[in-house]
């Protein structure tokens, strides 16, 4: 099969920009952040940050600027993407719709051109005429900012400085005048141009600087009154405007290379700036006012403010308040204070933004053995390094639990509480049992009044200070203090109640088919009307569901026997709508409940299947009908709120929390086996809790915040490099690199918590009989300039705590390439194997390198065997027994002797640099360098490699997987995804060596790893829709995808889908999806095919149902065996679905 | 030598440390990773295939087809063979062109359908082909007289023919002389000319003279510093390479001098970013168009002009280089033939770019890779 379905499963995190200005509103302050493909807009209130739109852009965003036009009363947005699609972008309000509106966009790529080494610069004039771009080197971009103009059009200037380092337009200049850090022979200066507008040339500027430090490389633009620009290096600050200079070589800003810069004042008084190692400081230009009334810079101040994230872009947005974006950890919202706090510092965090990129490695996991994956990823590097625990749903984190068979209903009571629950009722078969909570202690205790000889159906705090429990014999109402029986209603005839519902104030009662509608009162409750209904009832519920009410005037109900839905209006009975819910299953719960706003009425049949309706309040009407399979068991629903919204939980053998987002039902599962009973607790031992049983078993416990994923944070404070399961040690190996540099830390601030691999249970050293002295790193006394050493470590984490069990550091200059988790040949001992390469700096290439074999037993790590190798292992899999390693250029098989040694069998040669391996079977697959994928098998009887067949086009390769014998997955440095096929059946021996590329699409994401698995637990013959087959990536910006395989007809089908919807989505910035989406390299663009753009499907679910129509209009779908025209709800329910394969 | 770092976040030079940095610095692992990766590959060669005459005159020129994975390989009996790589059975069609020697074969990403050959000897004209691969066969659509032309860069419809100082520019499909570039006044009479076009099709260099193709006007005459090489446009559009020295395209100033590319005959790739470099031999043989070349190639990085990597062929001389379309394949025509002997053993041998021989492995498993060795 070579068709493949690509999706987001969590979107990129890294910050790579950002701006703040007034989009959304003149009276709005924005915080505009970019991640990568997208870009999420908040406002600034002062209770926090408050997202109000996000938007996905056809591109990667590589400029991003505000600016305002003359007459405008708000900013608008400048956006470039990497391939050169340029926007304007304004934002229009409408309550609260959110509009993005294109002003005038173009693509601005040149037909010849060298795109720079430095990367795109985009840079706005502050006075808003121009923005300028520097693309290609020696070419400077002019945009004019017209406000009348659709289409974007610019102008280029030669440049002779070829090499520019940042640029920046300087303030108060009467035209347009551009400063730069350029680099030549000779070193680095600074000089500027003045651009006129009507010869579309530069004209000499107003300064330069000639050689500038060595290592300026930002610039900085004052306003006026100063002006000038600030020249930042790495050993000095330096204030310049053309005749007032001024240099300063602080040292703290030689600790590490600053990287970014945030404003703070208008007036350009202070600067925030941010270096590599998370050191925050405040730059502050000290003024001097002279005789004449100008004012000038007088000194450069540098102040350490504290150590954060590490910023990839300073936002300052007001009243001491900065995001800080980041790209290798979190990024931050953080309070600077004007006083230090115990810890020497000023700055305060006040809130965290999970970030999990870059995604060096990762594996995929199933640690509670429930057939669902965890992915643990490598995330982040220097000290914001971790590991991320990354699963699906919702995770219940246990805090009590007591063995107590049988349970048949829990209930949480308030007995003569103010604020908490101090009780929990218990129903068994024909008793009952109360608990007293009392801190986290649980006892049996006895509430006068309460029938504890008969199951309960339902007990319930009820207004009037009292307490309702419904049993099969009776209704008995319970005043609270003193506590005893108020009231008690039997059945007049006897009967026995069946089943029960009450809110505050109302009680329906069914007893085989009739129903009894009662009001509460203060002691005692009123029988208002009653019923009876054509079959016996199945379940009910009676809300409230209208928002803030008390009571409900609605009353839902599900029957046996016609198996139907139905609505009563209170207190009279009167028949509202009949729902048949068709096929023989009887529903089992019923519930009306609100989200964002919206009724909806949900009822769970007794295979585990769930209906769910939007519900009109007013008529009682039901509409938009959906289905969808939650588990195989019979399910109870039950409401609780969880930060202020409402959850429903869904018990049964799969438990699911049902909850909505943007105005969409999400089922999410959690992480739990089975419950059969929840309610929410909330007593003062166990605050905002649930407590949740099973056959078994009582537990009590917290939920997370609820998000489709969940992600768990394991610091590490160093780089990890590579991860690997070891299932029998019930552990994790890591591989990561902490940099020691000497004395680092700053004066009158707390030291740095210390990195993991210095913080380990225990600790070893790495000894070596074949590489006694450890070699490069030592070498050249020279290259000794920098005391920082990075040293290389292996880390045994335990899997259930993630503690660091051991840290075996390797030698010096050895810096490790790869791990994984096997056993080799006849022994059946777990091996953590790893792959080594001594990197010395003035080396292009190492030349040798180490496979150590380690075995981790019960706290000790023991190194069973090393071999030497010449060069770096890049990569490694365990092979029929064997270890497969690629070294350098060559792909090499080693057996595992008797005298558990290494000993090399075989190699193949036909790389530049065998990066990566994948393995099946006796199949190898290699990607290269730059020379894409080669397919080997090997040929038992001749102990060698055969190449089968390799992808002839160049493609400079990341990441790759097998999908299956004949379809390979891969990677470039170019953004893209590909699919090559290897094609058997062909009649030559030359086709036959060739890989067909089946697959071609851009991505936008650089992949840094692919493994096979699923986030989600696959629930057999649940999906109508046929995918096959799941493989996770995970990217440098922290994003999660997937690729699935679809059947020819049914990539035909969502084909089809992705034309029309590509067509009625307008995107922001008027590029066209199948630009977007096409196979891209510096060399060469194809159309993209053999992939279905999983996020642009997804959208389908967020148009209004015109639009929805629009896209359905004529499409043909295969129900069965002949085609008819699709529904809007057809459409509706596969895309749903497929949101559900991750 | 390792470039100079660029600002805040260079590239680790090694290569091995390079490979995890551009997990976190996408794509190349910092600024001049991009760089380091091509002097990664463009500082090896290593042999792996020789295609050689089979009736013993000798091979003269090739050229790789844009189109296929196969070449096209002139010989001194006048004839052209296209031979497929990676295929067992190499030749697979062969024609006779000229009654002499074909010494250039010109063919062009823009129209790979198209080609020209050169020949030398008793008459000494090009000719236009159209080549169809699924016949395959090979149509000739003009004899010209000119010694060389090349296809323009942006559309096949016109191409630039060459004979000594003169230019012409011809329409393809007709093969009439649209336009003709040459001052008598301003000629530089370098020996080897060969006029091109620039990336952008609107300027033609002939003779060291550039000429504005729209307005039929010379612009620019560049200073003479050598006798050889009359110089070509930088694919980057911003330089003229004449020789050794670097020209900006529009002030004209003097960029850089590399004296490494002092009478060297160079082409670039296709992406623009490596020079491959062959010096033309110190004793040029009396005919003018008859080149040869010491045994030496080198490349360098064509964005700054660095050396990368300086390879000895260990060959009489070179008579032709030519790169693939994936830049990933060098076809050399090596003259092995010592002195004067008229049976010219001159073979094409096609090497990769990126690899090495690793002499350790030759112990460990001496018949793994027998393309190795000749």
């Amino acid at each position: 099969m070579a068709y493949n379905y690509v999706v987001t499963a969590h979107k990129p995190t890294s910050v790579s920009n950002g701006v703040t200005g007034h989009f959304t509103s003149p009276s709005d302050l924005n915080l505009i952040i970019a991640k990568n493909t997208r870009i999420e807009i908040y406002v600034v209130t002062p209770e926090g940050l408050r997202p109000i739109k996000e938007i996905m852009i056809y591109g990667k965003i590589a400029v991003i600027e505000l600016f305002r036009p003359p007459g405008e009363t708000k900013d608008l947005l400048f956006l470039l993407t990497h391939r050169y699609n340029a926007m304007t972008l304004e934002c229009q309000m409408d309550g609260e719709n959110i509009e993005i509106i294109t002003r005038a966009h173009g693509n601005v790529q040149d037909q010849i051109g060298r795109p720079s080494e430095t990367g795109i610069i985009g840079i706005i004039d502050p006075e808003c005429r121009v923005i300028g771009l520097r693309l290609y080197d020696g070419l400077f971009k002019v945009f004019q900012l017209e406000k009348e103009n659709r289409e974007l059009k610019a102008f280029s200037i030669r440049m002779e400085e070829l090499i520019v380092i940042d640029m920046a337009f300087l303030y108060g200049c009467q035209t347009p005048t551009v400063a730069f850090i350029h680099q030549d022979q000779s070193g680095r200066h600074v000089k500027t141009y003045e651009i006129s507008l009507r010869d579309k040339d530069f004209q000499k500027g107003p300064w330069k600087q000639d050689n500038v430090e060595t290592m300026a490389s930002m610039l900085i633009p004052i306003p006026e009154p100063f002006g000038g620009t600030v020249i930042i290096g790495e050993e000095s600050i330096t204030y310049h405007n053309g005749f007032n200079y001024i240099a300063i070589a602080p040292p703290q800003i030689k600790l590490s290379p600053i990287n970014c810069y945030g404003k703070v004042d208008a007036n350009g008084s202070r600067y925030l700036l941010g270096n590599f190692s998370g050191d925050l400081f405040m730059l502050i230009l000290e003024k001097e006012e002279r005789m004449d009334g100008t004012v000038t810079v007088k000194d450069l101040k540098v102040e350490t403010l504290g150590v954060t994230t590490i910023p990839e872009k300073i936002l300052y947005l007001d009243n001491g308040v900065v995001f800080l974006g980041s790209h290798v950890g979190d990024s931050q919202l953080v309070k600077l204070n004007s006083k230090r706090d115990s810890s020497g510092s000023y700055v305060q965090v006040m809130e965290t933004f999970t970030n999990l990129g870059p995604i060096l490695d990762m594996v995929v996991v199933d640690l509670e053995r429930q057939g669902q994956g965890q992915l643990v990823t490598c995330s982040g590097a220097v000290k914001e390094g971790s590991l991320r625990i990354i699963r699906n749903g919702i995770g219940i984190n246990e805090h009590a639990s007591i063995d107590l068979p049988g349970i048949k209903g829990i209930w949480p009571l308030r007995v003569n509480s103010e604020k908490y629950d101090n009780m929990m009722v218990m129903s068994f078969v024909g008793q009952s049992r109360v608990l007293q909570l009392s801190g986290e202690e649980v006892e049996e205790t006895e509430l006068p009044g309460f029938d504890g000889d008969n199951q309960t159906f339902v007990c319930n705090n009820v207004s009037f200070n009292q307490i309702l429990q419904i049993t099969q014999a009776s209704m008995r109402l319970i005043q609270c203090s003193p506590p005893s029986l108020a009231a008690e209603w039997k059945h007049p005839k006897g009967k026995n109640i069946s089943l029960a519902c009450c809110n505050n104030t109302q009680v329906v009662i069914a007893a085989g088919s009739e129903l009894f509608y009662f009001k509460i009162e203060d002691g005692k409750v009123s029988l208002k009307s009653n019923t009876t209904v054509e079959h016996e009832v199945a379940c009910l519920d009676i809300g409230p569901v209208e928002g803030g009410s008390e009571s409900s005037s609605l009353l839902a109900v599900g029957l046996w026997t016609d198996i139907s839905a139905r609505l009563f209006r209170l207190p009279d009975f009167e028949s509202l709508h009949v729902e048949m819910l068709g096929g023989e299953i009887i529903p089992r719960s019923i519930l009306m409940a609100t989200f964002e706003g919206v009724q909806y009425l949900l009822c769970a049949l007794g295979d585990g299947s769930l209906f769910y309706f939007i519900l009109d309040v007013k008529t009682g009407y039901l509409s938009e009908k959906k289905k969808v399979t939650l588990g195989t068991q019979p399910t109870m629903l039950r409401t609780f709120r969880s930060l202020s919204t409402t959850n429903v939980f869904a018990c049964s053998d799969r438990p699911t929390v049902i909850y909505s987002s943007n105005h969409k039902l999400v089922f999410s599962n959690v992480n739990l086996k089975e419950v059969n009973h929840m309610c929410p607790l909330n007593s003062d031992g166990y605050p905002d809790s649930l407590a949740l049983s099973n056959d078994t078993t009582l537990m009590i416990g917290t939920i997370d915040e609820i998000q489709k994923l969940h992600i768990r944070t394991i610091p590490l404070r160093e780089s990890p490099r590579r991860i690997a399961y070891q299932e029998p040690t019930q552990t994790f190996g890591v591989i990561s690199c902490r940099v020691d540099s000497g004395e680092r830390n700053l004066p009158g601030f707390e030291p740095l918590p210390p990195p993991a691999s210095l913080t380990a249970l225990n600790t070893s050293t790495a000894t070596s009989k074949l590489l006694p002295s450890g070699g490069g790193g030592s070498a050249g006394g020279e290259q000794a300039v920098s005391e920082e050493q990075e040293i290389y470590s292996l880390l045994i984490l335990r899997q259930s705590t993630f503690e660091v069990l051991h840290a075996h550091t390797l030698l010096p200059g050895e810096c490790t390439t790869s791990l994984i988790s096997a056993t080799l040949g006849e022994d059946p001992t777990p091996y953590y194997i790893v792959g080594t390469a001594i990197v010395s700096p003035e080396e292009a290439e190492p030349k040798s390198g180490r496979i150590i074999v380690f075995h981790y037993n019960e706290g000790k790590l023991t190194m069973v065997a090393e071999k030497e190798i010449k060069g770096a292992a890049y990569s490694m899999v365990p092979f029929n027994g064997k270890l497969l390693a690629s070294v350098n250029s060559t792909v090499r098989l080693f057996e595992w002797t008797s005298e558990k040694e290494l000993r090399l069998e075989c190699s193949h040669f036909n790389n530049i640099l065998a990066l990566y391996l994948k393995s099946k079977g006796d199949f190898v697959l290699v990607a290269d360098l730059m020379k894409s994928i080669t397919l080997l098998g090997y040929k038992h009887m001749q102990d060698a490699f055969e190449e089968i067949a390799r992808d002839c086009n160049v493609k400079f390769m990341t990441a790759i997987e097998i999908l299956d014998d004949d379809n390979f997955i891969g990677a470039d440095n170019s953004y893209n995804l590909f699919v090559c096929q290897k094609d058997s059946a062909a009649t030559t021996d030359e086709e036959r060596s060739q890989m067909q590329e089946v697959g071609l699409y851009h991505l936008g994401e650089f992949v840094n790893v692919f493994r096979h698995g699923s986030l989600v637990m696959h629930h057999a013959g649940e999906n109508t829709i046929p995918v096959q087959g799941s493989v996770l990536f995970g990217t440098t910006n922290g994003a999660v995808g997937m690729v699935a395989q679809l059947p020819q007809e049914f990539y035909n089908f969502l084909f089809e889908v992705q034309n029309r919807l590509s067509k009625v989505i307008k995107s922001v910035g008027k590029v066209q999806h199948s630009f977007w989406r096409s196979f891209y390299t510096e060399q060469k663009r194809d159309a993209s095919t053999g992939f279905i753009d999983g996020d642009l499907l997804e959208s389908f679910l967020d148009l209004s149902r015109d639009k929805m129509q629009e896209v359905v209009q004529g499409l043909q779908m295969d129900d069965g065996d002949m085609k008819r025209d699709a529904t809007v709800d057809d459409l509706v329910k596969t895309i749903e679905e497929l949101t559900r394969i991750h | 030598r390792c470039p100079e770092p660029l600002g805040k976040t260079s590239a680790p030079y090694s290569v091995c440390t390079r490979m995890f940095e551009r997990q976190i610095r996408a794509p190349y692992g910092g600024v001049n990773g991009h760089r380091l990766d091509r002097r990664h590959v463009h500082s090896k060669l290593h042999p792996i295939q020789t295609f050689r005459d089979g009736s013993g005159d000798g091979l003269a020129c090739c050229s790789f087809d844009f189109d296929s994975d196969s070449i096209f390989i002139g010989s001194f009996a006048g004839d052209l063979r296209v031979m497929r790589l990676y295929a067992s059975e190499n030749e697979y069609y062969s024609t006779v062109c000229h009654s002499s020697p074909i010494i250039h074969i010109s063919t062009s990403k823009v129209n790979p359908n198209l080609l020209f050959t050169s020949t030398w000897g008793a008459s000494q004209n090009c000719a236009l082909w159209s080549y169809n691969r699924d016949g395959p066969d090979m149509n000739l659509k003009y004899r010209l007289d000119e010694y060389t032309a090349v296809l323009a860069n942006r559309s096949s419809e016109r191409f630039i023919g060459t004979k000594e100082m003169v230019a012409k520019i011809y329409d393809t499909s007709t093969g009439s002389v649209v336009q003709t570039l040459y001052d008598e006044g301003k000629a530089n009479n370098y020996k080897f000319n060969e006029a091109t076009f620039s990336p952008t099709d609107d300027l033609v260099l002939n003779d060291g003279n550039l000429w504005d193709v729209r307005t039929n006007k010379m612009v620019y005459k560049f200073d003479k510093f050598n006798q050889y090489t009359s110089g070509c446009f930088h694919p980057g559009g911003l330089e003229v390479v004449i020789n050794s020295e670097i020209w900006d395209m529009r002030t004209f100033r003097l960029l850089h001098t590399v004296p490494a590319l002092d009478q060297c005959q160079i082409m670039f790739n296709n992406n623009g970013d490596i020079i491959y470099a062959v010096r033309v031999d110190d004793e040029p043989s009396e005919t003018v168009v008859r080149r040869d070349y010491a045994s030496t190639l080198r490349t360098f990085d064509a964005t700054d002009y660095t050396s990368i990597g300086t390879f000895d062929l260990k060959t009489n001389s070179i008579f032709d280089v030519a790169v693939d379309r994936n830049d990933l394949l060098l076809g050399i025509v090596e003259n092995a033939s010592n002195g004067d002997t008229d049976s010219e053993e001159a073979f094409c041998r096609i090497y990769e770019l990126g690899k090495t021989r690793e002499p350790e492995d030759q112990i460990e498993d001496d018949d793994d890779n027998p393309q190795n060795d000749e």
